[in-house]
């Protein structure tokens, strides 16, 4: 049996065909035959218009559908370009922080290198008096007493 | 006799046919390309059931999509299973949808009309 739609239909109309075809029949046959025909036809008939009926319901879904997605598609594409908008508000929310950490970086460079020079500066200034009170401490009573001559005005 | 069981796919339904246990199912989507394909075996299978049925069959159909070319197989389906049930056993069709899915309580009815077997309408 081929594998088709309708075969029992179109296996039924080949048999008509034929017997047509031979003759031969009688007054009584042929009203048979032909009451038959017009059974199967009736038939078909209704299945067709079953058929017909689905296959709009399925259109009418399917379009249903189309424009349900449309419509998503819609929503979508405004979704992006808002987020696509907010993207490009964030970057330059970004490019503008990451100038003001380069800014405070760069004064905390500068604060940090006063420090070291101050700190450098004031490790010399204890060095050198560390040096004359426990080191050279002739030298330091020496310079004292000259201070307080000069104090003194002798 | 053999039962027969297909595992559904994204387009084709799971088949139940199993007359040890008395279950007859066809449950999901069917939108085969080649819909006659894939209900062959479905057919012949219900053909050689029908030569010794059980004393009652119960036909579930749940279906929730299908196109027109399965339309007309199960439409195949229900002529071999109306056919049955003229020849004297007891047979009855379920035909299960969704209580939302108008369309198809629709065609349930579509089928009801056109067929000379019980034919049952079960919202779900």
């Amino acid at each position: 049996m081929k594998d088709e739609y309708f075969q029992e239909e179109a296996t039924f109309l080949e048999e008509a065909r034929a017997r047509a075809e031979r003759g031969g029949l009688s007054a009584q046959e042929w009203r048979e035959a032909y009451a038959t025909l017009v059974d199967n036809y009736e038939n078909l008939l209704k299945v067709v218009q079953v058929l017909t009926h689905q296959a709009t319901q399925l259109e009418s879904k399917l379009e249903k559908a189309r424009a349900q997605l449309e419509l998503q598609r819609k929503a979508l594409s405004h979704e992006v370009e808002d987020l696509e908008k907010q993207v490009q508000y964030q970057q330059k929310e970004v490019h503008k922080k990451a100038q003001e950490r380069d800014i405070l970086y760069d004064r905390m460079g500068r604060t940090r290198l006063m420090l070291i020079v101050l700190f450098a500066v004031l490790l010399v200034i204890v060095a050198f008096a560390a040096y004359y009170i426990f080191i050279d401490t002739d030298q330091m009573i020496d310079f004292v007493k000259r201070l307080r001559g000069i104090k003194d005005g002798t | 006799m053999r039962n027969l069981v297909i595992e559904p796919t994204s387009k084709t339904p799971k088949v139940i046919l199993n007359s040890d246990l008395g279950i007859f199912e066809i449950t999901g989507r069917s939108i085969p390309e080649d819909a006659i394909g894939f209900y062959r075996k479905i057919l012949d299978w219900i053909e050689e059931y029908s030569k010794s049925p059980l004393p009652e069959t119960v036909f579930k159909f749940q279906l929730e999509y299908f196109n027109t070319s399965s339309s007309k197989c199960l439409l195949d389906i229900f002529r071999k299973l109306e056919r049955m049930h003229k020849n004297g056993n007891k047979v009855q069709i379920r035909w299960h949808y969704d209580s939302d899915d108008e369309d198809m309580a629709e065609t349930g009815q579509d089928y009801q009309a056109l067929l000379d077997v019980p034919f049952e309408l079960v919202p779900v």
